[in-house]
């Protein structure tokens, strides 16, 4: 037997099994989410039509403006820099554009991705995750059964999940938060021993 | 002010902590009481529960003051006794408003950090790892308390704090524990454990109708306050070759209608398998000692129901042939505590519920790293150090 390909083997099963179970990864780029919010669409896609608000959701990383449809993000995570981006409806829900980019661009994905109870990709075009450079963020909204809500899905390009896959699930459960009881946890600030915090 | 943090496997101390303030507009922030060591914080202690910071304040079970009140809190004022659940619920989401308040989808600031593991992140917790929120505990002279609306229970007058205290965490875990077990009138049910959960279950247990209560543990002085103050049946498991045996016997061959788990993963037992297993932990192949678990698996009649109260982390070897064989039907959860405490509060009130024995060690804050010493090994019959800060 040859050992180091075994060992090869070994690894890149591990290595596979590893991504599939962290959150949003379904490969190199992947970085999707979907949660159910016990709240209308409306009140989903206006929290992300305010910058104050994707500013709270952004947290640490990294904050938002906008002057009419035009957007500024503004990334912290790693080396501070901006990206432009134009808000944009789409048929249930938003995305942000990076100028220039038209909508259509990207691949289309097949309904898949079971996150929290709710069905994902819905054949929309222009993957964020597909890192084509359309699409900054993506929200999709879909009616919830048994009157749940609302299920909403979020994508991000790699940009913005600076190669985290937990980023979209850590904006949709601090929008969940907010939405349902009108404040984000927080441990800020946070009493301890740790010298870095006082 | 003072706090009690963890500053790594075994290394306690005492220290100076900036005071906590009014973050959230729902928040208060209490002047804690009493404060008291549990066993689910033995496992982060012992470094078998990963998810620690040095510098961490930690603990969860505790009473306190109202000092300061956010300016959305409309429920609570400053002046009022208050205690609180160990899990922070926000009474907003589905979990909440279903009664499921230690499952909160809002608490949880570190909720990515817990949903690889869980799938579905759990509620957050006072002091108690920072996948499970990173909340600041209650070994402390102040607590931020979120939602206070939602998590503070006002305690009537006449109920004493050191009876009250226990209302925040181990008496509705082992009230959930009984509730668990679909108590008919004239059921036997079997309790592994005599810790403060595990005689709170067999008290619940009592309450909800059962006509025998089994509890079994090794240390004969926990024993004999399950005899005492509950009027349960007691079985030292380390004077018996077998509990399941004990236990079907005692039952005219039937077993007991259900079995509630309270010992979790550092459990102890006897014979090969517990070498086998603390061989394993203490090389770090697994987390947990399960030879509790494994016994009220197999202790429980066909049918029955384990409702399972020990904190594990990730078990190997759970006997799940077994469980199918028997038809039997697993129940666990972290306490609702929310659920359970204006009931508890009522019990106490109506002199059918003594928690206040629970209490055996009382200190200033200041000894707690010798109240942790003492509750962990158990010293001078420990069963609950409590801490006035």
């Amino acid at each position: 037997m040859d050992v180091t390909q075994k060992a090869r083997e070994v690894v890149s099963s591990a290595v596979g099994a590893a991504s599939r179970v962290l959150p949003g990864n379904r490969g190199s780029s992947a970085a999707r989410q979907t949660l159910t919010i016990s709240r209308p669409a409306e009140d989903v896609l206006a929290a992300w039509r305010d910058p104050q608000v994707v500013s709270r959701l952004l947290g640490d990383l990294g904050r938002a403006e906008a002057d009419g449809e035009r957007w500024t993000f503004t990334l912290t995570a790693g080396d501070e820099r901006t990206v432009e981006a134009q808000l944009a409806p789409t048929a249930g829900g938003v995305e942000f554009r990076r100028p220039g980019a038209g909508a259509g661009q990207g691949e289309v994905r097949d309904a898949e991705d079971d996150t929290e109870g709710g069905r994902t990709g819905d054949g929309q075009a222009g993957d964020a995750r597909s890192g084509d450079g359309a699409v900054l963020l993506r929200v999709g909204t879909r009616p919830a059964p048994r009157e749940l809500g609302t299920e909403v899905t979020c994508e991000v390009a790699p940009e913005l999940s600076a190669g985290v896959g937990a980023v979209p699930f850590t904006l949709l459960y601090r929008l969940r938060a907010l939405l349902l009881t009108g404040e984000i946890p927080t441990l800020r600030p946070n009493p301890s021993a740790r010298q870095e915090e006082r | 002010m003072r706090a009690l943090v963890w500053n790594g496997v075994n290394d306690l101390a005492v220290e100076t902590v900036p005071d906590p303030v009014i973050v959230n507009p729902h928040d208060v922030v209490l002047d804690v009481t009493l404060t008291v060591t549990c066993g689910s914080d033995l496992h982060f202690i012992d470094g078998y529960l990963p998810g620690m910071r040095r510098g961490d304040v930690f603990g969860h079970e505790f009473m306190g003051v109202v000092v300061e009140v956010g300016p959305e809190v409309r429920n609570v004022r400053a002046g009022d006794r208050v205690v609180v659940p160990s899990f922070i619920g926000c009474g907003e989401c589905f979990y909440c408003r279903n009664d499921m308040w230690s499952l909160c989808d809002t608490t949880n600031p570190n909720a990515p950090l817990q949903q690889p593991v869980l799938g579905f992140p759990s509620g957050g917790i006072y002091g108690y790892t920072h996948p499970f929120g990173g909340y600041a505990g209650s070994h402390a002279e102040f607590i931020r308390v979120p939602f206070a609306d939602v998590n503070c229970f006002p305690v009537p007058e006449g109920i004493s704090d050191a009876q009250a205290l226990f209302t925040s965490d181990a008496a509705p875990t082992g009230f959930m524990g009984a509730d668990f077990c679909d108590i008919a009138p004239g059921d036997t049910v079997a309790v592994f454990g005599a810790g403060a959960v595990g005689l709170m279950a067999a008290a619940g247990a009592k309450l909800m109708g059962a006509e025998r209560v089994i509890v079994v543990d090794r240390l004969d002085e926990r024993l004999e306050l399950a005899r005492t103050h509950l009027g349960a049946e007691t079985i030292d498991y380390t004077g018996t070759d077998s509990v399941q045996e004990a236990l079907r016997e005692s039952t005219g061959g039937r077993g007991p209608d259900a079995v509630v788990e309270a010992v979790g993963m550092e459990g102890h037992g006897t014979g090969v398998q517990e070498v086998y297993d603390r061989a394993k932990q203490a090389l770090r192949m697994e987390t947990d000692r399960a030879t509790a678990l494994r016994e009220a698996v197999l202790a429980c009649r066909k049918g029955g129901v384990v409702s399972v109260l020990g904190v594990y982390g990730l078990t190997d070897k759970f006997p799940m042939g077994v469980v199918l064989n028997k038809g039997l039907t697993i129940r666990s959860a972290q306490q609702h505590g929310q659920r359970y405490v204006p009931k508890l509060l009522q019990h106490i009130a109506d002199g059918e519920l003594d928690t206040g024995f629970l209490a055996t060690h009382e200190m200033p804050l200041e000894d707690a790293v010798r109240g942790y010493e003492m509750f962990k090994d158990k010293q001078d019959g420990c069963l609950r150090a409590v801490f006035r800060p």
